[in-house]
């Protein structure tokens, strides 16, 4: 009876988490490894009677010669500098003005917060309203200030940019959140301390808080460059990588390739090239929530 | 923090105002594709933008005319109510796992989940959908169901871990010392004392599975599709419909505005463990 025990006892954790892991193996680790062979070999959605033929690194040299990927390389390269930096500033503002106590606070954080919640494929077509060229509220904005009315969307100047509003519109509230908490449980002692030495206001943020902020600060940098590197929902629905490409992602062109081109092999390789560089990106994120995991386990 | 100093009134005009344009960058956008839905043909179509106008519900009546449309509304609740389910039982019984035993192989058992999380959808797509092409279940409920709730449950089982790590072993001591059965003791002891937990997580999970797109698109054609897959589709890239669109947009947007306004308090710790997002 007690061996009985001590053996269901044992297996009951692996029991608990078995139907997770092997979603996660169906879903996750399965397709990873399979996506990573299919990049090896040529193969077409479209002709799935031709049997799959693998060519070793045909693929990758194709795509890296290809100039499609390079621009598309460079647009999410631009796409993630403009989005994260400016997502992030603003939410770290945002951040700092509400970090004091004023009348009619709680109304107006739970208004600042609304964007949160938002679906990627609404807050694409908010803005993809606000920015047509004919009908857009932007252009009325731009005309009143004296500027001249523009087809932002259409625009090659203009295009990637107005799809990183929409994108740093959506993840502020987020920025926000993460940094606003940080904020609240900073202790008051090295305020204190500082404020007694006679410190301003902007030391105080450059010497006692910033350093207090680090940690948040650089997951919220992974998760911003992890979700930026992947931006796909924006693109597809307000330029469908237009104009002329000047708006396709790797994730829209890793889309592009597979389920419009039916072209497996490459649109795999770009695929395999994304997850390589989350991997790259998040690594360290990864091992900071799993040690919070090890902890809570004692 | 207390602020010591005392600041002119000059100083709390100008930090007003900055709120306010903070407040208006966030709201606008919402503000103005709810009211272009309920604006009539010509107000919609102008160049100098309307205030003032008759509200009509002429758009969304064009909207549910369109074939299949409450189809799709009702796919996109029913694949968020379900996922909500599965990832709620699934994901605490797999969060108590994690804070309760160090059992061995723990490492890479925590390592797979977490990592689970980062990994981008497109890196599994393709083969996730010719391995669901050929077991005949592309555009289906269940297989968007499945993908929805495995994805999203990593995340969810780091939530709620922290819920668990608050309840003392005493509790499941005295269960089993009892002869409670470890299922029992979960499903009637530990389920409900997480229960403001698995409130949390059942509003970010349905949210999340009502707004994913990617696994939608590719995983349904016709029967199952999504709201947000319908509403892509119904971008002309010629002509754009602005009158249906923002009615579909703003039935997309409004259950998730309105559910996370009032439920922000619950969201807020949930979100902010770890700080990380679903």
């Amino acid at each position: 009876m007690d061996e009985h025990m001590s053996k269901r006892k044992w297996l009951t954790p692996y029991l608990m988490l078995l139907p997770m892991l092997l979603g996660l193996l169906i879903l996750v680790y399965f397709p990873l490894l399979s996506t990573l062979f299919l990049s090896f070999v040529r193969y077409f959605l479209n002709r799935p009677n031709v049997a799959m033929q693998f060519v070793g690194f045909r693929n990758y040299a194709s795509v890296f010669a290809n100039t499609d990927f390079w621009q598309a390389f460079k647009n999410t390269l631009i796409f993630m500098v403009f989005s994260t930096s400016f997502s992030i500033l603003l939410g770290l503002g945002t951040a700092i003005l509400f970090n004091r106590d004023f009348p009619g606070k709680n109304v107006l954080l739970s208004l600042v917060l609304l964007p949160m919640m938002v679906a990627p494929v609404a807050s694409a077509l908010c803005w993809k309203f606000l920015f047509d060229g004919q009908w857009g509220a932007v252009n009325y904005f731009v005309q009143l200030l004296g500027g001249s009315k523009q087809a932002w969307l259409a625009d090659p100047r203009f295009a990637l940019f107005a799809v990183a509003v929409a994108d740093v519109w959506l993840y502020v509230p987020f920025v926000f959140l993460v940094l606003y908490t940080s904020l609240q449980v900073i202790p008051s002692e090295p305020l204190e301390a500082a404020l007694i030495d006679g410190a301003t206001g902007w030391q105080i943020f450059i010497r006692v808080i910033f350093p207090l902020l680090v940690p948040s600060f650089v997951l919220i940098l992974i998760i911003r460059l992890v979700d930026t590197l992947r931006v796909f929902d924006l693109v597809y629905v307000m330029t469908n990588g237009g104009p002329g490409g000047r708006t396709v992602t790797l994730g829209f062109l890793s889309y592009e390739w597979i389920f419009r081109h039916f072209n497996m092999g490459k649109g795999s390789v770009v695929a395999i090239f994304i997850l390589g560089s989350v991997i790259l990106i998040s690594w360290y994120f990864i091992r900071v929530l799993q040690s919070q995991f090890l902890e809570q386990a004692k | 923090m207390k602020r010591i100093t005392t600041r002119s009134w000059l100083w709390w005009v100008g930090f007003y105002v900055i709120i306010a344009g903070i407040v208006a960058f966030s709201l606008f956008p919402i503000f103005w594709i709810v009211t272009t839905s309920l604006k009539q043909r010509v107000d919609v179509y102008t160049e100098k933008p309307v205030l003032l106008f008759r509200a009509t519900l002429e758009s969304y009546q064009r909207v549910f005319e369109l074939q299949d449309f409450s189809r799709y509304l009702f796919n996109s609740f029913l694949v968020a109510a379900s996922t909500t389910f599965i990832i709620m039982y699934f994901g605490a019984l797999g969060a108590y796992a994690l804070t309760r035993w160090r059992f061995s192989g723990y490492n890479w058992v925590s390592l797979a989940i977490i990592a689970a999380r980062m990994f981008p959808p497109i890196a599994l797509l393709p083969s996730f959908f010719l391995f669901a092409s050929r077991m005949g279940l592309v555009d289906t409920r269940q297989v968007l169901i499945f993908a929805h709730s495995t994805y999203g449950l990593p995340f969810i089982v780091f939530m709620l871990a922290g819920f668990f790590r608050q309840i003392p072993r005493d509790l499941d001591e005295a269960a089993l010392i009892d002869g409670c059965s470890y299922l029992s003791l979960f499903n009637r002891i530990m389920l409900p004392s997480i229960a403001p937990g698995l409130a949390a997580t059942a509003i970010l999970s349905f949210i999340w599975s009502w707004n994913e797109f990617l696994f939608a698109l590719v995983l349904t054609r016709a029967s199952s599709k999504t709201l947000p897959v319908v509403i892509s589709e119904f971008i002309g890239f010629v002509q754009v419909d602005w009158q249906g669109l923002t009615a579909m947009a703003t039935l997309l947007m409004v259950p998730s505005i309105v559910i996370t306004f009032f439920t922000q308090r619950y969201l807020v710790k949930g979100l902010t463990a770890g700080a990380i997002k679903g």
